[in-house]
């Protein structure tokens, strides 16, 4: 068992990840830092954080990859149970149709994927929907992440640990 | 986006084909009664010579076969989901077997001599423009060939000839030379009105593919559009925000105590940098708005939005210890619309309402149904607009100077904002005010349904 509660912050904000790091230090949990998605696994992986604090558009500007990995997470039974608090700087309720194609695997209410195509899709309740435990807006204020984090260190597992593809 | 497409384009090539196959059908009870007509009027020309009895049982087949293409058609058109090959299938067995039934008709009355043997013309005309170049030139075939046997046995006397007299004089038809030419020219004018209807149809299926082309690099610009907003505003979002965060942490003192001097100055770069953030959202709001008039709307009802943005803002009321009036004439009147737009709509003005109005004044919100009409009134008894501000106040950037003197920050396209997005609902907005007495904001919105008229 470790003494502090390890919090990996996935964001490739450099800034804003010291930032978070300050907060959640102050907070007394141990912080890990991945700036792309491919160390944010290995270290999900390697070190099993007990939260994981992740940007939707993390990596390359307009690209929804944070929502890729999610899914991917949570479908890797050694970490699926691990909380996951999601960073937005997009309005997620009436996005993004550019954002919906990567989402594979994300699961849509049936009638959402039955008239894929149509204006439908475009008015989905898409947080509803993705596979994350909590969300928090930039910019992140100190109080509230540090309050978002901790009731997730509460909750200790994610209330979609079973959650698979469709 | 893709499937979008595709699925007009599929939609489309189902209803052309339902169409013409059901224009055919409608096309033969004309020449359903077309035929009796002519040939009750024939028969009083020719007299005993026309043999109208096979003429008259010609007609009923007809009408027989018509509504069996009718039983059929229902059936096909009830599965929309039958194959193309089918309806085309549909199309050319029509065509051939009207062509069959007009070869009927001529034998009976004079076959080739009969003039009416050109209205084969009209059958290739709608084969060349309505079927592939292939089937129609087929038909083209199968007419030389049923009219063509059909001269050739007469003229051998293996079938009967029903010469009509004086239509022409002689029966021409024992004579080979004048069966040869009336053949060739019959098929050459045939074959000439398949190839000029074929071509000019082509073009224009070239010139629609083009279209559909175009409409396709459209929609593509349309979304790198929209990518394009949507990357600006995340890194300009994302780099303010993240200094806003950073200086948040420094104030709260998380990286050691700071300076009282320090903090303020620091403060007061925190304050800027959440205008600014404010501002790139209001921008994105403004473009966007500009750039997509196709907002997604969805049937809402109005009274919703004010009272949720009532409880949203309410707390500036109290702030500011403004006395607050909400006055719902409406009883749900329902409004097509996108529902945050709209919000964002009954946000602005409230929030310009509470910014003008020094507190212990009055704001008061009325919704009413005006001739068909949602009008939503915003009173407040603030600072005015003088006349001179009046006329500019729904510019891009543009602030009242009263305005600026009590509020240094704002980003002068709240009212833009506004404006736009009642233009893209078919609403509107009117205000009237006096310097000192206060402002008056009124927009209406076309209703649906519902909603109590005023008295």
């Amino acid at each position: 068992m470790r003494e502090k509660k390890l919090v990996l912050l996935a964001d490739d904000d450099i800034d804003l990840v010291e930032t978070m790091k300050i907060v959640l230090e102050a907070e007394g949990y141990e912080i890990l830092a991945a700036y792309d998605t491919v160390s944010a696994f290995n270290k999900l992986k390697s070190e099993k954080p007990d939260v994981m604090v992740l940007d939707v558009m993390f990596g390359p500007s307009g690209k929804t990859n944070g929502l890729e990995l999610v899914s991917k997470i949570r479908q890797d039974s050694s970490i699926a149970g691990t909380p996951i608090l999601m960073i937005t700087s997009v309005n997620l309720k009436l996005p993004v149709f550019d954002a919906l194609p990567e989402m594979d695997g994300i699961k849509l209410p049936s009638d959402g994927t039955e008239k894929a195509g149509t204006d439908e899709i475009f008015t989905l309740d898409v947080p509803a929907y993705l596979p994350v435990d909590g969300f928090i807006n930039k910019p992140a204020q100190p109080d509230e992440l540090a309050e978002k984090v901790k009731a997730l260190l509460a909750q200790k597992v994610s209330k979609w640990a079973g959650w698979k593809k469709k | 986006m893709k499937m979008r497409g595709q699925l007009f384009e599929n939609m489309g090539a189902g209803n052309e084909v339902d169409e013409r196959d059901k224009w055919f059908i409608d096309l033969r009870w004309l020449a359903i009664l077309g035929v009796p007509a002519v040939v009750t009027v024939a028969g009083n020309f020719f007299g005993e010579v026309l043999p109208v009895r096979q003429l008259y049982l010609g007609v009923l087949v007809l009408a027989g076969y018509n509504f069996a293409f009718l039983l059929y058609w229902r059936k096909l058109v009830s599965k929309p989901r039958e194959g193309r090959a089918k309806h085309k299938l549909f199309s050319n067995v029509q065509v051939a077997t009207d062509l069959v039934m007009l070869t009927y008709f001529l034998h009976f009355s004079g076959s080739i001599e009969n003039p009416f043997v050109y209205f084969f013309i009209f059958h290739m005309v709608i084969a060349g423009i309505l079927l592939s170049n292939r089937s129609a030139y087929a038909h083209g075939v199968l007419v030389m060939l049923l009219i063509g046997s059909t001269a050739l046995l007469e003229n051998l006397k293996v079938l009967p000839h029903y010469h009509l007299s004086g239509f022409p004089d002689s029966e021409m038809i024992y004579n080979f030379k004048y069966v040869f030419g009336a053949l060739s020219v019959l098929g050459s004018t045939l074959f000439i009105t398949i190839f000029m209807s074929a071509s000019i149809v082509n073009k224009l299926r070239d010139r629609e593919a083009k279209l559909a082309v175009a409409n396709k690099m459209l929609a593509e610009q349309d979304r790198l559009k929209s990518q394009y907003v949507l990357t600006v505003s995340h890194d300009l979002k994302s780099s303010v925000s993240t200094i806003q965060s950073c200086l948040k942490v420094v104030l709260k003192g998380m990286t050691g105590p700071v300076a009282p001097k320090t903090a303020e100055m620091l403060a007061r770069a925190e304050k800027r940098s959440l205008y600014m953030l404010d501002f790139i959202s209001d921008l994105l709001n403004l473009s966007s708005i500009r750039t997509d008039r196709n907002l997604r709307k969805t049937l809402v009802s109005i009274s919703m939005i004010a009272e949720r943005t009532v409880e949203q803002i309410k707390h500036r009321f109290t702030a500011k210890n403004l006395k607050f009036e909400f006055l719902d004439n409406l009883e749900e009147a329902i409004i097509y619309a996108n529902e945050d737009s709209i919000e964002r709509v009954f946000i602005n003005l409230l929030e310009n309402a509470v910014r003008y109005t020094p507190s212990g004044g009055r704001i008061s919100l009325s919704l009413s149904n005006r001739e068909g009409k949602a009008e939503t009134t915003i009173k407040d008894n603030g600072i005015g607009i003088s006349e001179e501000d009046q006329q500019n106040l729904f510019n891009d950037f543009y602030r009242a100077e009263n305005a600026r003197m009590i509020e240094k920050d704002g980003t002068g396209l709240g009212l833009s904002i506004v404006k736009q997005i009642l233009e893209a609902h078919e609403g509107k907005i009117w205000f009237e005010s006096t310097l000192g007495q206060g402002s008056r904001f009124v927009f209406s919105l076309p209703v649906v349904s519902g909603g109590k008229e005023a008295a």
